[in-house]
């Protein structure tokens, strides 16, 4: 096999719960849970009941401990109870059973199997538990401390007073399963306080035994393993043909990897209790002995008892904490909301607690985005961020992470910040605050360079060995931030949740205050036509009313100048009074047009306010108006526009009034008709733009169609006919043409407007 | 007035409004010329022999074939018949155009008698040879010389079709300077009216 390739976590597989043999402290039997035959028995039963394997293997329990104590362990509780403990038995001597010493035995059902550990109960089974002065101590010092160091510092002091081991540890586990020593007692002049082990020291199978199995006992650590038996007289182990399962097992033999681990410590006997909260192996106190030492099962028990409580009191300080910062976060929350809901807005709300909200998580640097605008505090991270694997991580809006390198599109070990935690403020991610952490430049004091090393046995087979030194070995780390743990996420939940729902509210708002100005804009709009519509009215009538007189006062002085040349022609004597008289008619008839002229120009505003404009935005504008003072309900309205219209210079006001006035007068024509269709299309041409405006009227007589654009030609019943005439001067304004066409179902009025490459209108 | 052989010089009117075109005819015949009353544009396509020498008085707002249509139309037959612009008040952008289409005058009405006379005149000194349309650029260009800026600016405002009051707001001056501008303007530039400008600049 390659070297490279071993895995240092191979260990990781190993069954050890398959090992098939115990330590020599006590003895084991496995009967059949129906009629108690013998099916398993430990090599080591001569020592213990002087029967051997061979003579119990296969015969009844009650053939060795005699009928009335199978009769009790019938009645016997074979699971724990609560506390997680089991009960123990005591098998009394009888006429066929009769030891030498008292037996304590642990019975556990185990599928069909029932399975029976023997220990020589060496010690009156109450006396630990009447120590006054430990009840005492366990009452007044384990339940006062309400950090978590001081529980674990206390802890230890008691569990190595009421087990008389020569070291006790307590380990807390890290989210990356490394341990430290975060507590400890002792008796030896070097210390482990303070130190980490790596995760590979406790391999996951180990991991998962602690879990299911709180107490393990090795009195002696090098004591001969001894096998269990089966009815056919073989092995039991993993490779055999009937493995056991002895997971929880307390006589369980040590795996071998974990012997040597030992000896390299040079350990020779430990004990460890699991500490589990919540379900998960929160830590574990680690008994060292630097020579064998057996401890009696009921101080076991007490000790296993023990281990339960500090569990439940870490429980409960952690609650604790996690409650206390939720409270803080909770607060902050509530502040910003305050401020918030008194008007202020959610940035300026949010910037003036920033310094809580970074103190909660022990963040040092905020940015905050909301919409355009991005704004800074304290150390922050590279830019840009890569936000996507935050964003896909995010659980409840909230994603952390402690190596913000790897968001980043470059290394830069010069980024101030190392860690991030992201809170999303609204649903498409637009809105987000991010919370830096610093680069947590720390040493870690290992126990012994944290690598297995790997030897090669007699077979030329791999395998692991641990480490052989426990020298203290320093790690610097960098690169990344203090890790976010799960108090930190409840907060920032917290607090995101309470920002996101200021956000959305705002955001509500914000859309709300644009509806209103597109509205306010559109009345501003509506009424800019409609002013204009009467201005432009006014103007046209003002324009007919000039051209209308002009016409009849330019006839005059041309009739009478045509009759002064006459009369010059036909030499006939004129008198010169005559000749006066005719002068000041033609005067007065030009005096007359002037008149009108001024009129004209008084009244009339024929300034264009052109733009480059989307027609079709103002054909729609034009129609709405038109629409908007429309009450016929049957009226269908087809909208034909052409889409990449390319913008035309005109006055946006102007044109959508004319749409106007052909809308009007379209549904004027087809009042009473069954069909009531409207159609409206712009269309492309060659260096121009046509906008039809379509009806399925009454249609167009010829006579009026070669009035209709004229002033005071109203084909409608009502108005004065300004309207068409009107759409002609704006569309002539802009250099365009407006003609009608009389269809067999309608009218169609169409005006086109050119494409002009300047403004000069 | 009549043309080299003798025969009286023809002329169309196109006008929509009956008082104005008879009216207009009658004093063109008063004054010696050959009227043709042409109601519509149409009327003129149907009646009008492109080899006679004539020229034409054209109203610009009409129903069916607009005036500005039917420069348009003679312009791509080709034909050179002079056409002077006759306009009501306002029309001056579209006269405008008309001019930059190759019109050889306009005049607003009320028609003022000389003004019509003169422009007559200058038609058939056109169809006869006798003068260019255009003056000579250097001739302009010495002309333009001899303005203000001010001047300057109210001409080109001029050109595009301004009337006086819109002159004035846009300069930010009175009418009345405005007017005082205009004629000063006329007279430096040797111009009868606008549409010599407008000539003179097209």
């Amino acid at each position: 096999m390659n070297k490279s390739s071993v895995d240092l976590t191979a260990c990781d597989n190993e069954p050890i719960h398959l090992i098939g043999a115990i330590q020599p402290h006590g003895t084991l039997l496995v009967v059949n849970k129906d009629d108690f035959t013998i099916e398993f028995a430990a090599a080591n039963t001569m020592e213990h009941f002087s029967r051997s394997p061979d003579e119990l293997l296969g015969q009844n329990l009650a053939e060795l401990l005699g009928a009335s104590n199978c009769e009790e362990l019938a009645r016997h509780p074979l699971s724990p109870g609560t506390p997680d403990i089991l009960q123990p038995w005591f098998p009394k001597s009888n006429e066929c059973f009769q030891p030498q010493h008292r037996l304590e035995c642990l019975p556990r059902l185990q599928g069909d199997l029932i399975i029976l550990e023997f220990m020589w109960d060496e010690e009156a089974s109450t006396t630990v538990w009447e120590q006054e002065e430990l009840r005492q101590r366990i009452i007044s010092e384990l339940i006062r401390p309400d950090a978590l160091e001081q529980l674990a510092q206390v802890s230890a002091e008691i569990i190595r007073n009421v087990t008389g081991f020569d070291r006790v540890m307590i380990y807390r586990f890290a989210e990356d399963k490394h341990g430290e020593v975060i507590a400890e007692s002792t008796v030896r002049d070097d210390s482990f306080f303070g130190l980490h082990y790596p995760a590979s020291d406790i391999p996951d199978p180990a991991r998962r035994h602690f879990v299911l199995n709180v107490m393990r006992s090795i009195p002696d650590i090098n004591a001969k393993p001894v096998p269990i038996l089966a009815r056919d007289g073989k092995g039991t182990d993993a490779l055999s043909d009937n493995p056991l399962d002895l997971t929880y097992s307390k006589l369980r033999a040590v795996a071998p990897v974990h012997i040597e681990y030992l000896n390299n410590m040079g350990v020779e006997a430990s004990m460890s209790i699991s500490l589990i909260t919540n379900d998960q192996l929160w830590g574990l106190v680690a008994c060292h002995h630097y020579s064998t030492r057996l401890i009696s099962s009921n101080r076991l028990r007490f000790a296993e008892l023990l281990g339960s409580t500090i569990s439940a009191l870490l429980q409960s300080i952690e609650n604790t904490d996690q409650l206390r910062q939720s409270i803080d976060a909770e607060k902050i929350a509530f502040g910003i909301e305050q401020k918030a809901r008194g008007g202020t807005n959610l940035r300026t709300a949010l910037l003036e607690k920033s310094d809580s909200v970074m103190q909660i998580i022990d963040a040092q640097g905020l940015l905050l985005k909301l919409g355009d605008k991005t704004d800074q505090i304290g150390l922050v991270g590279p830019d840009p961020l890569e936000l996507g694997m935050l964003r896909d991580n995010a659980a409840d809006g909230v994603a952390t992470t402690s190596h913000l390198l790897h968001l980043m599109t470059h290394d830069d070990l010069e980024v101030p910040a190392a860690g991030v935690a992201y809170l999303e403020l609204s649903e498409d991610g637009e809105d987000y605050l991010l919370l830096f952490r610093e680069h947590y430049v720390h040493t870690i004091k290992w126990a012994g360079k944290p690598d297995k090393i790997e030897q090669h046995d007699d077979g030329g087979q791999v395998r692991l060995s641990p480490r052989g030194s426990f020298a203290l070995w320093s790690e610097e780390r960098k690169g990344t931030s203090k890790p976010f743990s799960e108090l930190d996420h409840e907060a920032l939940r917290i607090i995101r949740r309470a920002l996101f729902a200021l956000n959305s509210l705002d955001r509500e708002r914000a859309a709300l205050k644009a509806q209103r100005q597109a509205e306010a804009e559109e009345a501003r709009l509506r009424h800019a036509l409609l002013d204009a519509s009467r201005s432009h009215a006014m103007s046209e009538v003002a324009k007919a009313i000039a051209h209308e007189l002009n016409q009849p006062l330019s006839a005059v002085a041309n009739y009478v100048n045509a009759c002064r040349q006459e009369l010059r022609n036909s030499e006939a004597s004129v008198s010169e009074q005559a000749s006066e008289l005719m002068d000041d008619a033609v005067a007065e008839s030009s005096r007359a047009g002037d008149l009108v002229r001024r009129l004209r120009d008084f009244i009339a505003r024929g300034d264009l306010i052109a733009d480059n404009i989307d027609l079709n935005a103002t054909v729609k504008r034009g129609l709405d108006l038109c629409i908007l003072t429309n009450e016929d309900q049957d009226l269908e309205v087809v909208l034909n526009l052409q889409n990449d219209l390319r913008k035309v210079w005109a006055d946006p006001v102007q044109v959508a009034q004319v749409i106007l006035n052909l809308a009007k007068n379209s549904i004027a024509a087809m009042q009473g008709m069954p069909d009531k269709t409207l159609i409206l299309s712009t269309t492309a041409r060659d260096g121009e733009v046509e906008v039809s405006v379509r009806d399925t009227g009454h249609g167009l007589p010829e006579d009026v169609k070669e009035t209709m654009f004229e002033p005071f030609h109203s084909s409608t019943t009502s108005g004065m006919g300004i309207g068409l005439s009107l759409c002609r001067s704006i569309v002539e304004a802009h250099e365009g043409r407006i003609w009608a066409r009389g269809l067999e179902d309608g009218t169609e009025v169409i005006f086109s407007l050119p494409y002009r490459e300047t403004n000069d209108v | 007035m009549s043309n080299v052989d003798g025969s009286p010089l023809t002329v169309y009117v196109v006008d929509d409004d009956t008082a104005v075109l008879k009216s207009l005819c009658a004093l063109l015949l008063a004054h010696g010329y050959q009227a043709i009353a042409c109601q519509s544009a149409e009327e003129f396509l149907s009646v009008h022999d492109a080899d006679a020498k004539a020229c034409m008085l054209l109203d610009l707002r009409m129903p069916g074939m607009s005036g500005l249509e039917l420069q348009a139309h003679l312009n791509d037959l080709g034909a050179k018949i002079p056409i002077i612009v006759v306009t009501g008040h306002g029309d001056v952008p579209v006269a405008v155009r008309a001019m930059k289409a190759g019109a050889i005058d306009f005049i607003e009405k009320p028609t003022p008698e000389d003004q019509l006379l003169t422009s007559l005149a200058m038609a058939n000194e056109i169809l006869n040879g006798r003068i260019t349309r255009a003056v000579p650029a250097e001739l302009v260009s010495v002309r333009l010389g001899k303005l203000t800026e001010r001047e300057r600016e109210v001409l080109d405002l001029l050109v595009i079709g301004k009337i006086n009051k819109e002159i004035a707001e846009h300069l930010g001056v009175s009418q009345r300077t405005v007017e005082i501008h205009r004629a000063r303007v006329r007279e430096k530039m040797g111009a009868r009216g606008i549409a010599d400008l407008i000539r003179m600049l097209s």
